[in-house]
């Protein structure tokens, strides 16, 4: 064979190898190759190779190491001995992200200036303009240890620039290495930047790209902070979205912290975690980050997921590290760099002055605030510690999810470490899903919630979405998601709980629910995932209702009652699908024809579904008579049915229905005497029961079930002295016992002072909540108006 | 201040020699190549500054945004699009080597503390592959297999699919994947072995 056709029939051997699963290699191999011992060793050399090429070369090279198309020999902008206005180009300082910088000599002043060109960066155009709107502020920045920012203009050929002291000196890390700094100077050093940096954030300026190569040294060994907010002005003069600029300004993004990655607001401390960062550099002379490539979205990663190595772990694998040093570092030094570079920046030093007291305590021996962070902190247990929190503190876990979400989402596009990426995906499904019902329902009753309620499943419901993005075919998480929806639209909109009143957004989300459950309903055949749907159709119905769409939502309430009859009838013995079952047939009624809601004037429909709910709950009580569910909406249905039997005027029968109502509800009260529902209930079945004697004209017995109605309520406000609505229950209470009693109206028992004191009880307790709805004044109108024509008499 | 003007390579001259050469004229390739050169390096700068700018990799091959904005697509048939192709790769390799190659002397060099008022650029070392070694090995592995290196050279440095790969080189996409999957074993064992 001839070198060339040998190599040939390696490449050939190689493919039909390839072709094979490795376990046939060796038989194959010992065939193909009999009598050329090197040539079978040559190609399993090469097969060797195969895990460690998978991932060789597979990215274009400009992909991969993109900072070789910045190498241009593109021109310089400026020669030396030009002019650029009134300043004389001396010589190029540098070439950075944005342009070049010049040394140039003021030509007046005879004074040296840096002038940095900024060539490229989108929004040129608006950065002068946005200069000059803090240049009050950036030019008041007068301290020795911050390059002045002497103005910014723009050249004729339409290039901005700024003009900046020109600081002579070494870049930190230089100075640092060529004056063989000790460990106390570097961090003397330090602290005199900290003390600039701080000087500028009391003067409202955050830094934003604090780096090594932004802070220079004199050779009289003052530290001098160069750019201080033009990394601002890049962001703000630019017109793309915030996520996009960030990292379009951030140069050299190992410096970036994780909120500056995400595109996050950034804040003082943005500028504490990336003097971190520095000290880091100082201490151990290397990045805290590994990385392995250039790319944008691995450094994202690096910085929003990955603990740096301790410094003092760095320079023990540093063989020319002085042990010494690294004992040093090993502690507190650690601590305090780790404690400024933590991810989440509300758990990193409150201040920059903190920072640097820090390590001043460190300097003087005395003990330090930092202490060894525990990485296995975990998001869900600030939760759980903190579930009744409303407010501000809701809207800080909210930003601990975004990250989450961010970096799960960035571990996934790397399609790396696909393991932890799940873990955090189902880190944020369990938070997502920690807001929807453990915070949620933790702060559903407060007063004055509901708008914390409604962001809580707003953030809730777009991380699940975020999730679903990739996880299309998971019915788990896409029952999560219709849950989410149907809560958005009952804070949003649904009259039976707390709400912010917009009906039509309930509607929306709820059709959005919809939308996802027919698709889940129709993909699988499991019968339980159509329950969400009927759900959600329960829920459209409350709210058609409330907005008069009536009949509309009579729809609504029996497609939601067909899909629960489906259900049960897929396990007729299971009691709580029954239950399903009448209480959506009560709902329809209700919708019907029940007087006292939004209805469609179908008495007769009303009394029929009413009657097939009963005969349900019925057989449920007959099957075991000791299910309180049951037995609740037993006294609710006989509720319905003698309000039904009042419209009727069949006043008998009405008095016979409430009267098993309460036989329901009086008994269930006393076992449940901590249950407002139960005793809510039980008051009025006394309310009605009076209502209906004294509709017959039997006021004493009247009386007597009224008074045991305002007794409930009265109980009820004592457990819960703050609850507006429980106010409101014992107001109207009094207010109909004072009817009865002697009110300006017959029938009533005469009894005007014991009237008289009772419009007063009510008219006391109105007053104390007068500033809530008009219902609550249009009460207190009555009862005062009802004193007043007692009086009158 | 000087301008920076577009190049004055029009594309009714590019599309000329492109015709040129597919009737024939081998000497065509010799006046395109500036002029690609100066295009590709162009839109390297402005590939970046986008890249930098929404930070997402598009996976958009420099050779063909040079191929539409110098070309006069309609005007050239697919053997004019395939010597393009071939020529920019080429030019890529070029462009990204020599930038790498300055990048490593400057570094010894020592000058890259110097530049650093923005500090330089940030690159570190490690990681990222090293183009000037695989730019020595693919030279090597091309005296034995000439075709497969242009298939590297088309692919991860002119960032080709392997269909257009297959059209440039006229042969059937399967070979394209069979150089490329033989390619990388002996590039990487080639890599392993020296580094």
């Amino acid at each position: 064979m001839t070198p060339a056709e040998r190599a040939e029939r390696v490449a050939e051997l190689v493919d039909a190898a390839l072709e094979r699963g490795p376990h046939e290699w060796t038989a194959y191999l010992e065939e193909a190759c009999r009598d050329d011992p090197p040539l079978m060793a040559e190609v399993k050399s090469l097969l060797g190779y195969q895990d460690k090429a998978a991932h060789f070369i597979e990215a274009p090279a400009y992909q991969t190491n993109p900072e070789l198309l910045l190498l241009t020999d593109e021109p310089n902008e400026l020669r030396p001995g030009e002019f650029l206005r009134g300043y004389k180009i001396l010589s190029l300082l540098g070439e950075g992200g944005m342009g070049e910088v010049y040394l140039a000599e003021d030509a007046e002043l005879g004074r040296k200036v840096a002038i940095k060109l900024v060539k490229r960066g989108f929004g040129r155009e608006n950065l002068l303009r946005q200069f000059r709107q803090e240049e009050r502020i950036l030019g008041a920045l007068n301290h020795p240890n911050i390059a002045r920012l002497y103005g910014g203009a723009v050249s004729s050929e339409g290039t901005p620039y700024f003009l900046m002291e020109y600081v002579e000196g070494d870049p930190l890390a230089s100075y640092c290495e060529l004056h063989q700094s000790t460990l106390i100077e570097r961090l003397q050093l330090f602290r005199k930047i900290c003390s600039a940096v701080s000087y500028a954030h009391q003067h409202l300026v955050i830094h934003r790209d604090l780096k090594p190569g932004n802070i220079r040294v004199t050779p009289e060994g003052e530290p001098k902070l160069l750019d201080f907010g033009i990394a601002k002005l890049l962001d703000e003069s630019s017109e793309l979205p915030d996520q996009t600029v960030t990292l379009a300004g951030v140069m050299t993004p190992e410096y970036a912290s994780p909120e500056q990655v995400r595109g996050e607001r950034m804040t003082t401390a943005s500028d504490v975690y990336s003097l971190g960062v520095v000290l880091y550099q100082l201490l151990t002379g290397e990045k805290p980050y590994r990385l392995t490539s250039r790319r944008p979205d691995e450094i994202a990663r690096a910085i929003t997921e990955h603990a740096p190595v301790r410094p003092s772990a760095v320079l023990s694998e540093n063989p020319n590290s002085k042990v010494q040093i690294r004992k040093s570092i090993r502690g507190d030094l650690d601590n305090i760099v780790m404690l400024a570079m933590r991810k989440e920046p509300e758990r990193r030093y409150a201040s920059v002055a903190q920072f640097s007291e820090d390590i001043r305590r460190h300097l003087d021996g005395l003990p330090v605030i930092a202490r060894k962070d525990t990485w296995g902190y975990r998001s869900s247990k600030f939760v759980r510690r903190n579930r009744l929190a409303v407010g501000a503190a809701a809207l800080i876990l909210l930003t601990l999810v975004g990250g989450i979400i961010a970096t799960s989402r960035q571990a996934r596009i790397a399609r790396l470490e696909r393991a932890k990426a799940e873990r955090r995906f189902n880190d944020v499904r369990k938070l997502a899903n920690s807001y929807l019902f453990e915070l949620h329902d933790a702060i559903e009753n407060l007063p004055g919630s509901t708008s914390a309620r409604a962001l809580l499943v707003k953030r809730a419901l777009e991380y699940l979405q975020s999730l679903t993005v990739d996880m299309q075919d998971d019915p788990s998480l896409q029952r999560e998601v219709i849950m989410a929806y149907l809560k958005v639209g009952n804070v949003q909109g649904n009259p039976r709980n707390a709400n912010l009143g917009d009906s039509a957004g309930a509607l929306q989300s709820y059709e959005k629910a919809r939308a996802i459950a027919e698709n889940l309903a129709a993909v699988s055949a499991d019968p339980l995932l159509r329950r969400p749907l009927a759900l959600i159709y329960e829920k459209m119905a409350d709210v058609k209702a409330e907005r008069k769409q009536v009949d509309e939502a009579v729809q609504d309430a029996r497609k939601s009652l067909t899909i629960f009859r489906e259900l049960a009838a897929v396990n007729p013995t299971d009691t709580a699908a029954q239950l399903s079952v009448a209480i959506s047939q009560l709902k329809v009624g209700d919708i019907l024809g029940n007087p006292n809601f939004v209805n469609a004037g179908d008495q007769s429909g009303a009394m029929e579904s009413y009657q097939v709910t009963r005969a349900i709950l019925e057989n449920l009580h007959t099957a075991d008579a000791s299910n309180s569910r049951v037995r609740r909406f037993l006294g609710m249905i006989h509720e319905r049915l003698g309000t039904m039997s009042e419209l009727r005027n069949d006043s008998a029968g009405a008095l016979a229905e409430y009267q098993k109502s309460a036989e329901m509800r009086v008994p269930l009260a006393a076992e449940y005497p901590n249950d407002s529902t139960v005793l809510r209930d039980a008051a009025i079945a006394y309310e009605k029961i009076g209502n209906a004697l004294a509709g017959q004209g039997d006021l004493e017995a009247a009386l007597e079930n009224r008074s045991k109605s305002l007794a409930i309520f009265r109980s009820l406000l004592q457990a819960d002295p703050k609850n507006v609505e429980a106010q409101e229950s014992l107001a109207i209470s009094h207010i109909h016992l004072a009817d009865l009693l002697g009110g300006p109206e017959p029938p009533n028992l005469d009894r005007t002072a014991q009237a008289l004191e009772n419009y007063r009880e009510a008219v006391l307790i109105l007053e104390g909540i007068a500033s809530g709805t008009s219902a609550i004044q249009d009460e207190l109108a009555e009862a005062r108006g009802k004193i007043a024509r007692l009086a009158g008499r | 201040m000087k301008g920076n003007p577009r190049p004055q390579s029009s594309a009714a001259d590019v599309t000329q020699i492109l015709k040129q050469w597919s009737t024939g004229d081998e000497k065509a390739s010799v006046e395109l190549m500036p002029l690609v050169y100066e295009e590709l390096r162009r839109l390297a700068r402005d590939y970046l500054r986008r890249e930098r700018a929404d930070h997402t990799l598009q996976p958009t091959a420099l050779v063909h945004e040079a191929y539409l904005r110098m070309v006069d697509v309609k005007a050239v048939t697919w053997q004019g699009r395939a010597h393009f192709y071939g020529i920019a790769a080429r030019l890529m390799r070029r462009i990204l080597v020599d930038h790498a190659r300055a990048h490593n002397a400057k570094k010894r060099g020592g000058l890259e503390q110097k530049l650093s008022l923005d500090e330089a650029h940030g690159i570190s070392s490690g990681g990222s592959t090293d183009l000037v070694a695989l730019d020595g090995a693919l030279q090597s592995f091309a005296k034995s297999y000439p075709r497969k290196s242009e298939v590297v050279e088309l692919k991860f440095f002119g960032g080709l699919d392997a269909t257009e790969i297959a059209e440039v080189l006229q042969v059937s996409q399967k070979t394209v994947l069979r150089d490329w999957r033989f390619a990388k074993l002996w590039l990487c064992r080639e890599l392993s072995a020296t580094g």
